[in-house]
């Protein structure tokens, strides 16, 4: 005896799977349609869980990060200051540097975008381990300034 | 500093290394901490004009053409 829509949409959310439960309805009415068979719509409903978990995990962390914006470097309008080390930064980009545990300083002129970077950078580094980086207008790492949450530990 | 090789530390700042030591104090204690980041770091120098110089004109501009 198939489940009814809604007690299918109940149990898939009993075992987890929101994402496939928020989008089943839709999925449905596509294969009604018969713009996709069984497995094509299947894998799009597994498709749909995990872009959900994926989205959730990225949120929680950005949350966690205590970050105050969702700064990125392609928003990064290059042409405006063409004196920014473009290359060194893009670089960081690729956050090689958090495997190899080195360091960055940002140095220079107010409004130039150091703590845009810092901010890009820590947010890209999300998946593997947000907050990592601080950053203010002046800082050391003395015990005054401000420490990743005690729940990011850092990834070895 | 308990961060040291274990794990990266990203630091701006809008004044030059040089001025460290006059605004955080002690040569003493900075001298070893700037030795530490610098070990195994980027240090990228950022020049040029102001973004936010930027927007607070772009503002402007706005705040007049509407009125």
């Amino acid at each position: 005896m198939p489940m009814t829509l809604i007690d299918l949409q109940k149990a898939l959310r009993g075992l987890r799977l929101s994402g496939m439960s928020a989008t089943l309805e839709a999925r449905a009415l596509q294969v009604a349609a018969h713009e996709y068979d069984f497995l094509e719509a299947f894998s799009w409903l597994v498709q749909d869980e995990l872009d959900r978990r994926r989205s959730r995990l990225l949120e929680r962390r950005y949350t966690g990060s205590g970050l105050s914006e969702r700064a990125s470097l392609t928003a990064l309008d290059w042409s405006y200051n063409p004196k920014l080390p473009k290359r060194d930064v893009l670089e960081l980009g690729t956050l090689r540097f958090l495997d190899a545990r080195e360091d960055v300083l940002l140095i220079g002129k107010p409004g130039t975008g150091k703590s845009h970077v810092a901010k890009a950078l820590a947010l890209g580094s999300s998946p593997s381990c947000a907050a990592r980086s601080s950053s203010s207008s002046t800082i050391c790492s003395c015990a005054a300034c401000p420490r990743p949450p005690a729940t990011n530990s850092p990834t070895s | 500093m308990s961060r040291y090789e274990k794990a990266s530390t990203i630091v701006t700042s809008n004044r030059p290394i040089d001025d460290w030591p006059a605004l955080l104090g002690d040569v003493v204690v900075i001298a070893p901490l700037l030795y530490r980041l610098m070990h195994h770091g980027h240090l990228l120098k950022f020049d040029g004009r102001s973004w936010r110089l930027k927007h607070a004109a772009e503002r402007l501009a706005r705040r007049t053409s509407n009125a």
